[in-house]
């Protein structure tokens, strides 16, 4: 009996620590939170694209109050868009609220919950005619170190037109 | 392996039924976990190579590529052209339209269709197809990349089932272990309820043995030395008598507890009860007529059984023995045999003086006896003898009304 036990432990073990087979319990991690996806830092250069659509949620904290997210409806549906730290954007964000027209340009994911993202670069307040750029247009984001000595965010008053000057 | 024939049945069972329930759950779960990721592949191939047949559609009725900007799909990540110069000439960010692809060259000239799974920047993992398209007579690079999430929607439903089938075996073991501790436990209980049962009976055989030898050597004894000291022949064979009865009975006692402790297992053949039942009447019928006792018998021919005839001769001997001594005034027995569906029934039926209704429920317990000079052990011993020949003894009686003693056994 004893032995028997035994075996059935190391079966157990076996197919709970094979790395080929721990994607079959879903109790195990998946990554980055449910998205999946780089919220830090995650841009690609290669799935730049521009959207516009309405606001369906204004800037918010999420994940544990690191970062900030809209959601906007858009002709491909509902998408989220990443907005980097809070902190940032509380210093350098503008003003968006329900029901406004944006257009975000940025790179898009999909999550691992089926969730679409986009990580902005540049996004532009349609109703306001206010915009920011948060990232290079190699994607380096503005608060990163790097690009935080060259320049500290782009903001531009209202009619100013035009994409920003890197200076 | 000795310890596996040692278990219990249901013990055997608790292991055996989940232990096989469990490998049939990791046989289908492993099956279904090696299988999705294939059918998920197969699903982004067959999708990524009807895109890039329209994606190559689109491109030789558009040389100016103007017409590829406008298509999408909810699966494409992004795709893009390159020239035979190694020159992005279409991409979905029109940003990167002229960049070099470095590794154009070493694709065009293996001249090759290349997929694979990549992790982009954003952390998204893309299913990511490369292949050769021919656009008026000049060969181009598609690079198209393509979500994964639909088609890795079999590899999350195939995870959650087994996951929940998993979590229900892991359920399932739990109750097992847990059933086989309470097994264990009650085996454990009736171990030393059985011990304390024999210790039990030990004593009593003690307080028996002392009880039933210690009379008879006193007597014995006592008449021995009478006989040793008297003068009349007479007087001394009446003694002599005495002693002799005396030894019998402890002879008789010792037997019955030889009998009853005996543990041997003989092999049990064929047996024609009407035979042995006549041969015990035969062997009684002195004794019954010298008090009395008409003995009549009802016996149909050709019942066979499987039995030890040596171990039935003792279980009829011993009914018919205590019939006897329930009609010291005389009476009548009456034994009958009869086949009743796939039994052989034995009834040994007399007009003696029966048994009260309070001591009915101890007459099969070792020891107990309503007799002046029994041990207690004849009917317990009957009572043991068709239980191991898988029959059933029962006696039905009331006092002065006589009583019935029934044998059933199982018929060959």
């Amino acid at each position: 009996m004893r032995r028997i036990g035994f075996s059935m432990i190391l079966l157990m073990a076996f197919f709970s620590f094979d790395p080929a087979t721990v994607s079959a319990f879903p109790v195990f991690g998946q990554g980055n939170g449910e998205n999946g996806l780089n919220v830090a830092s995650g841009f690609d250069v290669n799935t730049i694209t521009t959207l516009t659509g309405k606001v369906a949620a204004p800037p918010e904290r999420r994940g544990y109050g690191q970062h900030t997210e809209l959601t906007v409806e858009t002709t491909r549906g509902t998408v989220n868009a990443m907005l980097g730290p809070w902190w940032y954007w509380e210093k350098h964000g503008i003003g968006i609220s329900m029901n406004q027209e944006l257009s975000i340009t940025g790179s898009m994911a999909q999550g691992k919950n089926g969730a679409y993202y986009i990580f902005v670069q540049r996004i532009e307040n349609k109703s306001s005619k206010e915009s920011v750029t948060l990232r290079l247009e190699s994607g380096m984001p503005l608060w990163s170190r790097r690009a935080m000595g060259r320049e500290g965010g782009f903001r531009f008053p209202p009619n100013s037109g035009g994409m920003p000057q890197q200076r | 392996m000795s310890s596996w024939r040692d278990m219990s049945r249901t013990v055997r069972f608790l292991i055996v039924v989940p232990l096989s329930f469990t490998m049939l759950v990791l046989w289908f779960a492993w099956t279904a976990f090696r299988i999705a990721p294939q059918m998920a592949a197969d699903n982004l191939r067959g999708g990524a190579l009807s895109i890039s047949s329209a994606i190559q559609q689109l491109a030789s009725s558009d040389p100016a590529f103007d017409r590829l900007a406008g298509y999408s799909t909810p699966d494409i990540a992004y795709f893009s052209l390159v020239d035979k110069n190694g020159t992005i000439v279409f991409h979905t960010n029109p940003a990167l339209a002229g960049r070099k692809q470095s590794d154009y060259v070493s694709f065009q000239a293996e001249n090759r269709i290349e997929e694979q799974r990549e992790v982009l920047g954003t952390g998204e993992e893309v299913y990511l197809l490369k292949s050769m398209i021919n656009l008026s007579e000049e060969q181009y690079m598609l690079v198209l990349a393509l979500h994964t999430y639909r088609a890795d929607n079999l590899i999350r439903q195939v995870d959650r089932a087994i996951g929940i089938v998993i979590a229900l075996t892991l359920a399932l073991w739990g109750m097992t272990i847990m059933l086989f501790f309470m097994q264990k436990r009650e085996e454990a209980r009736e171990k030393e309820m059985l011990r304390r049962e024999e210790l039990a009976r030990l004593g009593e055989l003690s307080a028996v043995m002392a009880h039933e030898i210690r009379n008879p050597v006193a007597g014995i004894k006592g008449f021995a030395q009478l006989a040793q000291v008297s003068e009349n022949i007479e007087q001394s064979r009446e003694y002599a008598g005495i002693i002799v009865s005396q030894s019998i009975r402890m002879e008789s006692l010792v037997n019955d507890l030889l009998a009853f402790a005996r543990n041997d297992r003989r092999e049990m053949g064929q047996t024609d009860i009407a035979g042995l039942a006549e041969d015990c009447v035969a062997l009684v019928r002195n004794e019954a007529d010298s008090l009395g006792i008409s003995v009549r018998k009802s016996l149909i021919p050709n019942v066979f059984c499987r039995a030890v005839p040596e171990h039935l001769i003792q279980l009829i001997l011993n009914l018919l023995k205590n019939s006897i001594q329930a009609m010291p005034e005389g009476g009548e027995i009456i034994v009958e045999l009869e086949k009743i569906g796939k039994m052989a029934v034995l009834r040994i039926v007399d007009n003696g003086v029966g048994i009260s209704e309070e001591d009915i429920p101890h007459i099969f317990e070792p020891f107990w006896t309503s007799k002046a000079e029994g041990t207690g052990l004849g009917l317990s011993l009957c009572q043991r003898i068709a239980e191991e020949h898988g029959g059933r003894l029962r006696l039905s009686s009331s006092s002065g009304a006589g009583s019935v003693a029934t044998f059933e056994l199982p018929l060959l």
